[in-house]
């Protein structure tokens, strides 16, 4: 066959094809294809971001009001040696985390030791503050990104101890979504740029999801599914089946804190339809075995094993456990009763019995003693409020106009802000 | 073909009667458009033989029953997922199956013929990569010998990388078609519609198109460069028909390949494919070294390479060394690209080493050769039979003819875990498994459908996390049995006896106890199952 000589005319339309066919394919592509050719051939990063269309968080309501489980008097003892007495200097943002998300930003204390919300609130949004506490001891807690903040965490001095555990906290603490957060060099940014990169960065098999999930489900609904950095469709879904996946003794806390965030989990899913229906089915049987474990393994005095997941062999085959893993598992496993139907809850009495334990425990000890396991402690602070369907700082602000803060009573049998218990 | 003739029928007879009546007895009625010579006998034999031996070879156990999952489901569905489908771990991560059409010709084979359909598309596959070759270097240099000779090298360096049955086949079939269509010594005008062709169909078929694309490439540049350097001008350079031929081609082939269910997002992807974090650990994607059985025989075929280029008389072209250096150096980088060098290094070994042979050495000049070759109805005949004996006892022949079905156990390599799955299947056994990558595949193909498989051959679209997971567990890593806790894993699937250390530690742990085990592969149950 003859090759013949190609006219011009037929060069030129094959450009314009070419160009034509290239542009067409790229306009007409869809929004994921057009990010990943600019990722790929013009090294453009691509920030996903999602609407989030309320100005506060979510909040999951208790269910219940039972002085039978606490008592004014109890909650008041408790809430006392859980305040977030902490020392100005080297302010640990974990404590003060755990502390906001019992103690909520709205706290306020008349003790002047104590800090308020709007201190540890400040502490965590405003570099300056966490710079005034640390100097140059500490990296920076929040951290510049090009398209937001993250946050340092891990095991290092002066970080956050989980992953979005900073986020989390706050949510339950009522920031809004327009809060400046003040980083190292950027001062425009707010929380809803620290959520949107927490949306971003998600690992989904990463060690800890409880806290994203956590926050994620406070801010996001109806939103139920988003794309991280790497490209990856992550939904709620995925989340509670992260949840569920594995040994429960793995997680957060004794494994409780993977309960607590399914538990919202599924709140959330009755409110906003978040969850698929099997996935719903799934996440509740998970919490039935639950209930089903920790209903055989209460100890005689009312507190629940941090090897609660063995389930009667808890029981019958007892290890040797420091104190404070039991407050753990027994004050989150309160925890997140409080928000569960009557149909998750293991018997009353063993709940009360609980409650009790957990009670004389934590106002057994001295302030001091609490400061060095405040974490696990203000678990406990907040499960009992929740019990009674309040909230910390409402009850603490109520108390104080009853039994006002005086400066002079230093020991606390003196004080009259919250008397002992008795049990 | 008359001098042939002549050849074929020449006598001595004196007697022009006994003469005139051999003649008629002797003389080729076969039509003479049929007729072949007996060197064309010999290729038919050659590639028969070696479709013969690439169907007996048993399916290797890795990478096909992945392709032909896929397939199932798309066939199935009506539709390519746009999330990873087969592996739960995976969830949410993009799938953009760049190989999507061979999946669906894959399971569709499967699903009429069964193991012997996927036999036939394998070793036609190879065979026709191995006759285009043939007919190439043939059709350069007149010369059985170097053809021959062309197709060992390539066989010689593609062999690991021939051993397993995957769409890459598909593509390479593809690299060769157009390679010979480039090294025709008369360019057609149809080429102006089969080349774009041939990349869409490529580009369906496997994410390989780009190599393609390069090899076009080099052949412009290489075209432009010869001819800028031969009349020292730019304007020649450009003005060249053959250089501009070559430009416009690239750009069709470019915009050919957009027809596809992704269309610009396929470049994307397979862009972005070999810089997957994952894909560091397999060996496979590692460069190219002399402790690989591919790379000795690179290094060989490099090395007579090196010699033919000092001592041909024949023009060396700057595409060629464009090509030839370019794919060589994808292969250094990364060992799986040498199946694209290896058709090409064969072929440049085998044209120029038959120009020394003719330079060289003219008292055996290939020349003489042609001058015998007879064309006759004869070897015609004996090349249909050969075909016909060779596909007859083939397992497709076998099946399609007699009505034979293959035995499946012989026919899938000694690693294929079919009793495992069988066990798997018999147990019921549901949940999150943890297996051998390599029997991932199998497993996702075959094993029980509430089963999850943790990690198959498609270990790109695993997540980071898990990727590493996988690696610790398999590497005996100290934090193995509690990834397995944290995963919820009740049971295990490994390959023996490559995992045989993994599972002396497990069943040392005593967590564990043996389910199932054969000379392949074995199953462990933990003996507290975590609910």
């Amino acid at each position: 066959m003859k090759s013949h000589k190609l006219s011009l005319k037929t060069v030129i339309a094959i450009q314009v094809l070419v160009v034509v066919a290239f542009c067409g394919a790229y306009t007409l592509g869809s929004k994921d294809s057009q990010q990943k050719f600019n990722e790929v051939f013009l090294k453009q990063e691509t920030f996903p971001e999602i609407n989030i269309e309320r100005k506060v968080p979510l909040r999951i309501e208790p269910f219940y009001d039972d002085p039978s489980v606490v008592t004014d008097e109890e909650l008041a003892a408790v809430l006392k040696q859980v305040r977030p007495k902490f020392p100005r200097k080297h302010l640990k943002p974990n404590h003060v985390e755990h502390a906001l998300r019992t103690w909520s930003i709205h706290s306020t204390f008349q003790d002047p030791d104590v800090v308020s919300g709007i201190e540890m609130r400040d502490f965590l949004v405003d570099h300056a503050r966490f710079l005034a506490s640390w100097g140059d001891e500490a990296s920076p807690l929040l951290v510049d990104e090009p398209a937001g903040i993250s946050i340092r965490w891990g095991s290092q001095v002066g970080g956050s101890v989980h992953h979005d555990h900073w986020l989390a906290s706050l949510t339950e603490a009522g920031i809004q979504l327009d809060e400046p957060v003040f980083a190292p060099s950027r001062r425009d940014m707010d929380v809803n740029d620290v959520i949107q990169q927490s949306l971003r960065d998600f690992r989904l098999d990463e060690r800890e999801v409880e806290w994203s999930a956590m926050a994620f489900g406070l801010w996001i609904p109806p939103v139920k599914q988003w794309k991280t950095t790497d490209g990856r469709a992550v939904s709620f879904d995925q989340i509670a089946l992260r949840l569920v996946r594995g040994h429960k003794r793995f997680g957060v806390c004794v494994g409780t804190h993977r309960v607590y965030s399914l538990m919202l989990l599924i709140r959330l899913d009755d409110q906003f339809d978040i969850l698929s229906d099997k996935v719903h089915e799934e996440a509740y049987a998970y919490l039935e075995r639950v209930r089903d474990l920790i209903s055989v393994c209460q100890f005689e005095d009312g507190h629940w094993p941090a090897n609660w997941m063995d389930g009667k062999t808890a029981l019958t085959d007892p290890q040797e456990i420091p104190e404070y893993k039991n407050v753990i598992a027994t004050g989150h496993h309160l925890e997140w009763l409080a928000i569960a139907p009557k149909e998750l809850h293991p018997p009353h009495e063993q709940i009360v019995k609980a409650a009790k334990w957990v009670i004389k425990n934590t106002t057994e000890h001295s302030e001091a003693e609490i400061l060095q396991k405040y974490t696990f402690y203000s678990h406990v602070g907040n499960a009992l409020a929740l019990w009674r369907n309040t909230h910390a700082a409402t009850f603490w602000h109520d108390w104080q106009v009853a039994h006002p803060y005086v400066p002079e009573a230093v020991d606390h049998k003196d004080a009259i802000e919250a008397r002992k218990p008795a049990l | 073909m008359a001098t042939a003739l002549e050849n074929q029928n020449e006598s001595t007879n004196e007697n022009p009667v006994e003469d005139n009546s051999e003649e008629l007895v002797l003389v080729d009625r076969f039509p003479e458009a049929l007729r072949v010579s007996r060197f064309t006998f010999f290729t038919v034999s050659i590639l028969s033989l070696a479709f013969l031996l690439f169907s007996s070879l048993p399916l290797w156990h890795t990478d096909i029953w992945g392709h032909l999952a896929y397939g199932r489901l798309i066939w199935e569905s009506g539709s390519i997922p746009a999330f990873e489908p087969l592996v739960p771990l995976s969830s949410g991560v993009p799938f953009i199956d760049t190989a999507w059409l061979s999946q669906i010709f894959g399971f569709e084979a499967y699903q009429v013929f069964g193991v012997a359909g996927i036999k036939f598309l394998y070793a036609a596959t190879i065979t026709i990569c191995m006759g285009l070759l043939l007919y190439g270097v043939q059709k350069r240099t007149d010369s059985y010998f170097w053809s021959l000779i062309c197709v060992s090298g390539f066989l010689l360096c593609d062999w690991k990388q021939l051993g397993i049955v995957r769409p890459q086949l598909a593509g390479l079939l593809c690299f060769v078609l157009l390679f010979t269509m480039l090294n025709a010594r008369k360019w057609r005008s149809s080429n102006w519609y089969l080349i774009p062709g041939l990349f869409t169909l490529w580009a369906n078929l496997h994410g390989s198109f780009p190599v393609g694309l390069g090899l076009i490439s080099c052949f412009l540049v290489g075209r432009a460069i010869d001819v800028g350097r031969k009349t020292g001008s730019w304007k020649a350079m450009f003005g060249d028909r053959v250089t501009r031929r070559y430009f416009l081609l690239l750009e069709l082939a470019a915009v050919a390949v957009l027809v596809n269910p992704y269309g610009l997002q396929l470049y994307s992807e397979v862009f972005a494919f070999s810089s997957n974090a994952n894909l560091t650990e397999l060996v496979e994607w590692n460069p190219l070294t002399l402790r690989m059985y591919q790379g000795k025989a690179a290094a060989l075929l490099g090395l007579l390479i090196v010699i033919a280029y000092r001592l041909t008389p024949r023009r060396i072209s700057t595409a060629e060394v464009l090509v030839l250096v370019g794919l060589g150096t994808a292969a250094l980088w990364s060992s799986r690209m040498i199946i694209w060098w290896a058709p090409v290094a064969a072929y440049y070994l085998a044209i120029h080493g038959a120009a020394i042979w003719g330079h060289k050495l003219t008292w055996l000049s290939e020349q003489g050769e042609q001058d015998e070759v007879h064309y006759a109805g004869k070897w015609s005949i004996v090349s249909v039979g050969m075909i016909w004996i060779c596909f007859a006892i083939s397992p497709i022949g076998s099946q399609i003819l007699h009505g034979k079905q293959v035995d499946y156990k012989k026919s899938v390599s000694a690693s294929t875990p079919i009793g495992a799955v069988n066990y798997l299947k018999e147990k019921q056994i549901e949940g999150q498994l943890f297996n051998s990558m390599e029997l991932g595949d199998y497993l996702l193909w075959d094993g029980p459908e509430n089963a999850a498989v943790f990690a198959g051959s498609h270990v790109h679209l695993l997540p980071r996390e898990i990727w590493n997971h996988y690696l610790r567990i398999v590497n005996l890593g100290s934090d193995g049995e509690e990834l397995l806790e944290r995963y919820g894993v009740n049971t295990i699937v490994l390959d023996l006896p490559r995992r045989i250390a993994l599972l002396r530690k497990l069943e040392r742990d005593g967590q564990w106890r043996v389910g199932y085990k054969d000379g392949r592969s074995v199953v462990l149950l933990r003996n507290k199952p975590i609910r």
